[in-house]
């Protein structure tokens, strides 16, 4: 009390001072005005000049992805030389933010594309640089381009160079003999490559800290002989993919794991669920000597890992308290440090954390499908992000935290249904349909490791 | 002799004994405490547990929504109590006002009746016209309605409009000059603006505004630099772009010749 009517005094003995400082309070958030004008153009051939527009138009689509961030505006001044003959004083009375000017001149084959970006508001160029940008890799170089652009405006990595794994069952031939491949696509859908040509079905792909391996769960046949009989038995077997060999090798065949195996956050322990006892639990398993360590013990079904970069918490499904509903836990002090963090919905799946493990994105039973909600790591702040938009299942933030992927299932007919990996930010705004017409899609995943 | 021995012995007991009596009834008390508080504990922690039961359904409306419906609701209402701030400040204490803005979610009758049977709520009644006053004239500036209704509802989520500002000042309060310079930050705040990545940097400026008798700026004056140009020039462009209220005359002198510190967002 007498601490409360000191301060009160010091306060009121402020307002009265000369230097009284009055708080205007916190500011709103506000989209910047962002400028990408086209390139200066000289002595580019017919094709040349196509690839750099074609580069700008890559550019461009590469922002729009951040609309939440910034308002691109088409600029005004069309063919002036915004590249030799910057014009700051001017952008300044358009109320524009960021401009980004741009020379493409010929070198050889290739290109050499010369940017440069403006923070209008302050006056001061904050980008400057020359990139070599060729027709067969014009994505990837344009994708470079708006990452360090990105980069000197925010001060953080964009998603542009960022990779999604997912897997497909586009490679089915009987419905009866479903096939699941893993493939990788460019973070806005474009450029798909397959990865992994089983002819079997892989299940919950799961990419490494590092980005180096993706680990998932393999539907094999195994031959075994018992009284002169050779029979096949099938398996859930966990599988490694490297994706700087580009090789697979097994992690464990041994029968009874189940799918759903991420990796710990140092890379050489993956947690994993097994229900060989009965019912199922979390263990973490040494990728060095195969040893079991034996996470959860309740005797509810506890299933779904996640863990945060950091490795310090660990939010997983269980239907202890009789639904699906998520938990967390230390995973270095199992089953005492377990928190129930849902308590609400009928059916929750999928706990995912945010880059910096303070949020939660989520899958819940609505009505007639899956709807995605986020919340606070502590169990605060729920909210719902999509509605009205097919049923929505398996989210995952983007590794800069600003978007969340997530596959969309919606009918076509009455017998067929469509499943597409999808882009939104995190405040569940769409941002687009990443894949289409490509069987139906399933777990998308982050990695950057691949060009 | 003996007589006079054994009365000091019985006077020596008895208050032995009144001591011993005093010490025994301070324990009994004490524990009586003790157990007292142990036993009001559980009862709280109880209470507690029982709170948490309390499920409500997951949320109907997404994120994008509830910001559509904010928008549309939050817009209209904001002008009349940024007129109306002056009037507060001189006439009540700060404290009547958040009564008023819970009061507004609560339906207006039940609130003129309640007030009607309380002696104390009676003392009030003062306040409670100028709150009914302040709801109708709202009602006419949104055309009333649903839209009136949502924007009232919504407000009551909102944390207060009046800034910090208003509780510190409470000495101010009786000055022209305080009541003046508390329009401020709400005159400032709609421009005042800034991309996610300044917003989550965690930091600040502070710039002193020198304004004439009618109002408008004549300068701004850098004092505290947050050490990010964009930073600075978005709260200068901020108070460019508001329009503040005509001072009265001895309130303009003073804005013109020493000016004042607006701290971004402190």
């Amino acid at each position: 009390m007498k601490m409360i009517s000191i301060l009160l005094f010091l306060i009121s003995f402020s307002a009265f001072a000369q230097d009284a400082v009055i708080a205007v309070g916190k500011a709103e958030q506000d989209k910047d005005k962002l400028v990408i004008d086209d390139p200066e153009i000289k002595t580019l051939s017919g094709e040349q000049k196509t690839l750099a527009l074609e580069l700008t138009e890559i550019l461009k689509n590469d922002f729009a992805f951040y609309k939440h961030k910034f308002e691109t505006i088409d600029y005004f001044d069309k063919g002036k030389s915004s590249y030799t003959v910057p014009d700051l004083a001017k952008w300044k009375n358009h109320g524009l933010t960021y401009f980004i000017a741009s020379e493409i001149v010929s070198k050889g084959p290739s290109l050499e594309a010369r940017y440069k970006a403006y923070s209008v508001l302050t006056g001061r160029e904050i980008f400057s640089a020359s990139f070599k940008v060729s027709g067969d890799s014009i994505r990837i170089n344009a994708h470079n381009i708006a990452d360090n652009i990105y980069r000197s405006m925010t001060g953080k990595p964009s998603i542009f160079s960022a990779k999604i794994v997912f897997v497909s069952d586009r490679t089915t031939v009987k419905k009866t003999d479903i096939m699941k491949e893993v493939y990788v696509m460019d973070f806005d859908g474009r450029r798909v490559e397959k990865l992994t040509s089983f002819n079997s079905m892989v299940i919950s792909p799961s990419v490494s800290p590092d980005n180096t391996r993706i680990m998932f769960s393999l539907i094999s046949a195994h031959k075994e002989t018992s009284r002169n009989r050779v029979r096949t038995i099938k398996n859930n077997d966990l599988k490694m993919y490297d994706l700087r060999t580009r090789t697979v090798s097994t992690v464990s065949a041994k029968p009874g794991i189940n799918s759903g195996a991420i990796f710990a956050a140092r890379g050489n322990s993956i947690y994993l669920t097994l229900s060989f006892s009965g019912n199922a639990d979390i263990y973490e398993m040494d990728l060095g000597t195969d040893s079991m360590k034996k996470l959860t013990t309740h005797y509810g079904d506890d299933v779904d890992p996640s863990v945060t970069r950091d490795g310090t918490l660990m939010a997983f499904l269980s239907n202890r308290p009789g639904r699906a509903h998520i938990y967390t836990m230390d995973p270095s002090a199992p089953e005492k440090s377990v928190k129930r963090i849902s308590f609400v919905g009928q059916f929750n799946a999928t706990p995912r954390f945010s880059p910096d493990g303070k949020e939660i994105v989520f899958s819940s039973w609505v009505d007639s499908g899956f709807d995605l909600y986020r919340i606070d790591s502590t169990g605060n702040n729920l909210s719902r992000l999509t509605k009205n938009f097919g049923s929505n299942e398996e989210p995952v933030f983007s590794p800069d935290g600003e978007f969340i992927v997530f596959t969309s299932k919606r009918m076509v007919s009455r017998e067929k249904a469509a499943q597409d990996v999808y882009i939104m930010n995190r405040e569940g705004e769409i941002v687009g349909q990443l894949t289409n017409n490509f069987g139906r899609c399933f777990s998308p995943q982050w990695t950057n490791i691949l060009k | 002799m003996v007589d006079i021995e054994n009365n000091s012995s019985f006077t020596k007991k008895f208050l032995i004994s009144c001591v011993a009596h005093l010490v025994l009834l301070a324990m009994a008390a004490t524990a009586g405490k003790i157990i007292g508080t142990i036993w009001k504990n559980n009862d709280v922690e109880i209470i507690r547990s029982s709170v948490r039961v309390d499920i409500v359904g997951m949320p109907k409306f997404t994120i994008q929504e509830l910001k559509e419906m904010e928008k549309n609701a939050i817009d209209l209402p904001k002008e009349p109590e940024v007129v109306k701030s002056p009037d507060k400040v001189e006439a009540k204490p700060e404290t009547e006002d958040i009564i008023k803005k819970d009061d507004l979610v609560i339906e207006e009758v039940a609130k003129e009746k309640e007030k009607k049977k309380t002696s104390f709520l009676n003392s009030l009644s003062d306040y409670a016209k100028k709150d009914v006053k302040k709801d109708t004239k709202k009602g006419k500036v949104d055309g009333a309605g649903n839209e009136n209704l949502k924007a009232l509802a919504l407000e009551g989520n909102r944390l207060s409009q009046g800034t910090a500002l208003t509780g510190d000042y409470s000495d101010a309060e009786n000055t022209e000059f305080g009541g003046y310079v508390q329009t401020l930050p709400g005159t400032i705040r709609p421009y005042w603006k800034l991309p996610s990545h300044l917003l989550s940097k965690d930091l600040r400026c502070r710039i002193k505004i020198y304004l004439n008798v009618s109002g408008s700026l004549i300068k701004t004056e850098l004092m505290e630099s947050s050490g990010d140009p964009e930073f600075d020039e978005r709260a200068v462009r901020a108070i460019k772009q508001s329009n503040f209220p005509k001072p009265s005359e001895a309130v303009g002198k003073r804005l013109t010749s020493s000016g004042i510190i607006l701290g971004f967002p402190l």
